[in-house]
């Protein structure tokens, strides 16, 4: 009679344990994921740090400390068994690289499960890290433009060890490649920057550069890289008759020898109202030009052409350097009349 | 109805299935062939050289040229056709003779084409080739029969601009595919 009716009774009987169902039930234990990531910087998975939850209430676990490590996704588990079902109560203890302090994240509560296999999660704890934030600008030094599209590879040569040791950057469209290979390691990185210009300027390399982990959001300093060489020259060009400036003047250089200039011949229209002219061709590479510079004024004045004139390169970001004051005459017939 | 013979129940069948047929081949839709790609297929290797090159707005007479460089194009992706640059050297005579030397690797990107017109640039957009593609067909008759074979040469030809440092460059190019194929 009571063949038929078990089963049924069997059913209900499981129903009301939370073992019951697929799957097999265990002792009570605490099995939880977390992920950890760098707080600054690049925001990172954080790998490699220890974790350790430390029991400070609740129900008892089989032991007191549960350690566990970040692997390369920065992720790590927490396991182990406890002694009744309920909630653990702890501090969480990350430890990042040193010099960095430990972090403690006190009143963690974690809930024991029976269910084999069973995996909760903890929410992604952002860390102070070891991280980069170093940037390099890269321009053209005759414009001062951003050299956007430009390749950059750094090569590490010493220091702390990174991942990838060397790497290639493109110069993005504010003229900036961000520097930021991962580390683990507290310190400074040694390495050189070889910088892929466009023709007809060649590859070059920018040796020692040293950069610095940082933990905070503090910014590091900008490595300065300019391309090719520039010519920041300037004139003044006055009156002859009352030293005062001529406004409108236009200067023409004219190369004879030397390296060569973009434009050839170079002109600039016109001078401001104080007289001064800019004499700023691109030179396709480094060295001295030699040429003839004319200046136009506007009427009543003379023309004036200024022979052999020498203007050297410089690849440093100094201030224009004065050419010199020019006087040119009032014409012959002007004169005349007064 | 009752009385139908064995055959005239076969051809009312047979009637019936031509009528679904033929109300199915109505009911198809149009046949839609696939889509022609507009995109030259300019995957693979090509011999890069450039002739001409002069400094723009410039007298001077001297030129340069490049010769030596290998293009790798891939495949087209949504933003335009990619590759790189490798080899090369820059050759230039007279008073620009300074400015000859090897040139590194470059990307290429921005690569963009409407019908057999396209452009791309080598390094950065400063360096902005445009063009046209020819596939130049080469006829072999063998002996009396009729044996053809046809070789097609794909070229690309065209002009560039270059801007670096403030310099401006103007040149011809011409690359000539060496391999087809990723």
């Amino acid at each position: 009679m009571l063949k038929p009716i078990l089963p049924i009774a069997l059913c209900f009987l499981a129903a009301c344990d939370p073992c019951s169902g697929l799957g097999s039930c265990g002792a009570p234990r605490v099995r939880y994921e977390g992920t950890l990531s760098q707080a600054f910087g690049s925001r990172g998975p954080a790998s490699g740090i220890a974790v350790r939850f430390v029991r400070t209430g609740g129900v008892m676990l089989d032991v007191d400390t549960v350690r566990a490590r970040s692997d390369e996704d920065g992720r790590f588990l927490l396991e182990a068994e406890a002694r009744s079902e309920g909630e653990v109560v702890g501090d969480l203890l990350i430890s990042p690289p040193a010099p960095l302090e430990t972090v403690r994240i006190p009143g963690i509560r974690l809930v024991t499960s029976r269910a084999s296999g069973e995996l909760r999660t903890l929410a992604d704890l952002p860390i102070p890290f070891p991280h980069f934030a170093h940037q390099a600008r890269v321009f053209y030094r005759a414009t001062g433009q951003p050299a956007v599209g430009v390749e950059v590879e750094f090569r590490r040569t010493g220091g702390i060890t990174v991942e990838p040791d060397t790497f290639r950057l493109t110069v993005d469209e504010r003229g900036f490649v961000i520097l930021r290979p991962r580390t683990r390691e507290f310190g400074e990185l040694i390495g050189d920057l070889v910088v892929y210009p466009l023709p007809p300027h060649r590859q070059f390399t920018v040796r020692g550069v040293r950069l610095t982990t940082r933990t905070t959001a503090q910014s590091a300093p900008i490595v300065q890289i300019g391309i090719g060489a520039r010519l920041p020259y300037a004139a003044i060009v006055v009156s002859a008759a009352d030293g005062k400036g001529v406004a409108g003047v236009v200067l023409e250089f004219r190369r004879t020898s030397g390296i060569p200039i973009s434009p050839d011949p170079f002109v600039f229209s016109s001078s401001d109202a104080s007289g001064t002219l800019f004499l700023d061709p691109a030179p396709l590479e480094s060295g001295e030009v030699r040429g003839d510079v004319t200046l136009r004024p506007p009427p009543p004045y003379e023309t004036v052409v200024l022979r052999d004139v020498r203007l050297q390169t410089t690849e440093d970001d100094r201030a224009y350097q004065l050419l010199g004051y020019f006087a040119v005459p009032l014409a012959d017939s002007v004169k005349a009349d007064r | 109805m009752m009385g139908m013979s064995q055959s005239g129940r076969t051809a009312s069948v047979c009637c019936g299935i031509l009528a679904t047929a033929f109300i199915l081949y109505g009911c198809k839709p149009e046949r839609i062939a696939a889509p022609m790609s507009e995109l030259p297929d300019l995957r693979g290797d090509w011999a890069y050289s450039a002739t001409e090159i002069r400094v723009k707005g410039g007298n001077l007479p001297e030129e340069c040229r490049i010769d030596g460089m290998r293009l790798t194009f891939g495949d087209w992706e949504s933003k335009g056709l990619f590759g790189r640059s490798s080899g090369g050297q820059m050759l230039c005579s007279g008073t620009l003779a300074s400015l000859s030397g090897q040139l590194p690797a470059y990307p290429i990107r921005d690569g963009g084409s409407v019908a057999q017109h396209f452009s791309f640039s080598i390094g950065t957009s400063d360096w902005l080739h445009t063009g046209f593609i020819t596939h130049d067909t080469v006829q072999t008759v063998v002996g009396g029969d009729t044996v053809r074979s046809l070789l097609f040469t794909d070229t690309l030809r065209g002009t560039f601009t270059l801007r670096s440092n403030g310099a401006d460059f103007l040149g011809n190019y011409r690359a000539v595919r060496l391999t087809r194929g990723p």
